[in-house]
């Protein structure tokens, strides 16, 4: 763990998942609008599957995000899949494994 | 002043409990000795203290002692010598029953991150059977108001019984601990604590959230979910297994809730409605990741001893969720109530 004082911001890189984001940071869109902040720390999405985006909602765990960087560059650069299924694939799974409602983010 | 419901005795020690605690501390000194002995016995011939609805019912009474909420006794019934050790008897029991049912796996390494990781993987393998699904997918109005009531018995005091161990971890584990409440407690926003949105949930589906006013519908085994999460936060020496409990009830939350929001939201219930699980989704996706690694993981780096502790409540956690939700579904497949009488149509609120 960091001895950084409580005050100055962090980033924790989660293994297999989120960023969690700690102290005062300003959180921007694209266009430069602030991202409300409802809690102190936070978790940003980094794999990309979340239904709350920027936020992480836990998706992660259900498409076995992995953070671990290939061993060898196993694909070619204009490949984007390592994983063998296609972002289609998972967020099929996904949808299939919530039932048919998916959760609006402004709610 | 608040309402209390007056509680049902499910047995010869609840019952007896129940008419201790109606007289004043001290007044007849040798009351509850007779009941110290019979719980001795019942505890010794129970077959499954897990289901045992008297014995269970009781322990939920002598934990309201401390949380207060349940009914209307001499405040000073909470460290009377006769209570104390009832209560110490039933969970005795308890305990050694949990801890022969989930005997501990291999441990990780005592390092935080692996701690984290083995959570992950423990609840991660969870097969229980899916209780938000089947809210998601298929359940009636009339079982997402059931599988509400069972919530509120906790939900109505959410964190509460985590808390006890704040004054008992140090450091690292307990800046962990706080972080995590202080954001359940709303953040310094009254109206944001989890416990008070929940209570507009309730409202929302025509149910009272008083609390305690359905401990009369709840089976054993659900008293017994809230009943190991107060056992592990009352003793200081158990402090291990309540920071695994909360690590695996947070990693077990997120997407439970997804579904739980999305079935809401499917029978036609409002925000009002839904706002608590929705919150949860975020919530909880941060809760899990400081559970697993700056609490559990860091308490089982400065104190290894727990490691076994740590797992083990996390282990109990799942086991109680699996032992509820196969009775919820089983109940539910037999197009029967999973309440112990079920609810009537609409609640005149106290
Ligand atoms: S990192 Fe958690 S949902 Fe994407």
């Amino acid at each position: 763990m960091s001895s950084q004082q409580r005050s100055s911001p962090s980033i924790t890189a989660c293994p297999d998942g989120l960023l969690l984001i700690r102290g005062d940071i300003e959180l921007l869109t694209g266009t430069g609008d602030e991202i409300t902040r409802k809690r102190k720390t936070i978790a940003l999405c980094r794999c990309g599957a979340s239904t709350i985006k920027p936020h992480c909602d836990g998706t992660h765990k259900l498409i076995n995000f992995t953070t671990d960087n290939p061993q060898e560059p196993a694909a070619k650069p204009t490949e984007k899949s390592t994983t063998g299924s296609s972002t289609t694939d998972l967020q099929e799974t996904v949808s299939d494994e919530l039932g048919t409602e998916r959760r609006t983010p402004s709610s | 002043m608040p309402i209390f419901t007056s509680l049902d005795s499910r047995g010869p020690i609840s019952g007896s409990l129940l008419s201790m605690l109606n007289t004043l501390p001290g007044e007849d000194p040798d009351i509850g000795t007779d009941l110290l002995l019979d719980t001795v016995r019942s505890v010794r011939d129970a077959p499954d203290i897990l289901s045992d609805e008297d014995l269970q019912l009781a322990l939920l009474i002598l934990y309201s002692l401390h949380y207060g909420g349940l009914g209307n006794w001499d405040p000073r019934w909470e460290w009377q010598a006769k209570p104390l050790s009832i209560r110490l008897v039933i969970e005795e029991r308890f305990e050694s029953v949990l801890r022969g049912l989930l005997p501990v796996p291999d441990l990780p390494p005592a390092e935080a991150e692996a701690v984290a990781a083995e959570l992950f993987k423990l609840t991660a393998e969870d097969s229980s059977p899916s209780v938000s699904k089947y809210v998601a997918r298929q359940a009636s109005v009339e079982q997402a108001r059931e599988i509400v009531v069972h919530k509120s018995l906790y939900t109505l005091k959410e964190a509460d019984p985590h808390s006890w161990a704040i004054p008992r971890l140090q450091g690292r584990a307990k800046a962990a601990l706080v972080e995590i409440q202080a954001d359940e407690y709303g953040g310094g926003r009254p109206d944001q604590v989890q416990a008070t949105i929940f209570a507009g949930t309730m409202r929302g589906m025509d149910l009272s959230d008083a609390y305690g006013y359905y401990v009369n519908h709840l089976p054993a085994l659900t008293l017994a979910s809230f009943n190991m999460m107060s056992m592990f936060g009352l003793h200081r020496r158990l402090r291990g297994a309540t920071t695994g409990h909360l690590a695996a009830f947070e990693m077990t939350s997120s997407i439970s809730n997804r579904f739980y929001g999305n079935g809401f939201r499917r029978l036609g219930y409002g925000a009002d409605v839904t706002w608590y699980f929705d919150e949860h989704v975020e919530a909880d996706a941060v809760h899990e990741q400081i559970a697993g690694r700056d609490l559990a993981g860091a308490l089982a780096e400065d104190e290894p001893d727990l490691l076994p502790d740590i797992i083990f409540g996390a282990q109990a956690c799942l086991y109680m969720d699996s032992l509820t939700g196969a009775h919820l579904l089983d109940t539910w497949n037999r197009e029967e109530s999973s309440l112990r009488q079920p609810l009537s149509e609409s609640v005149a609120l106290p």
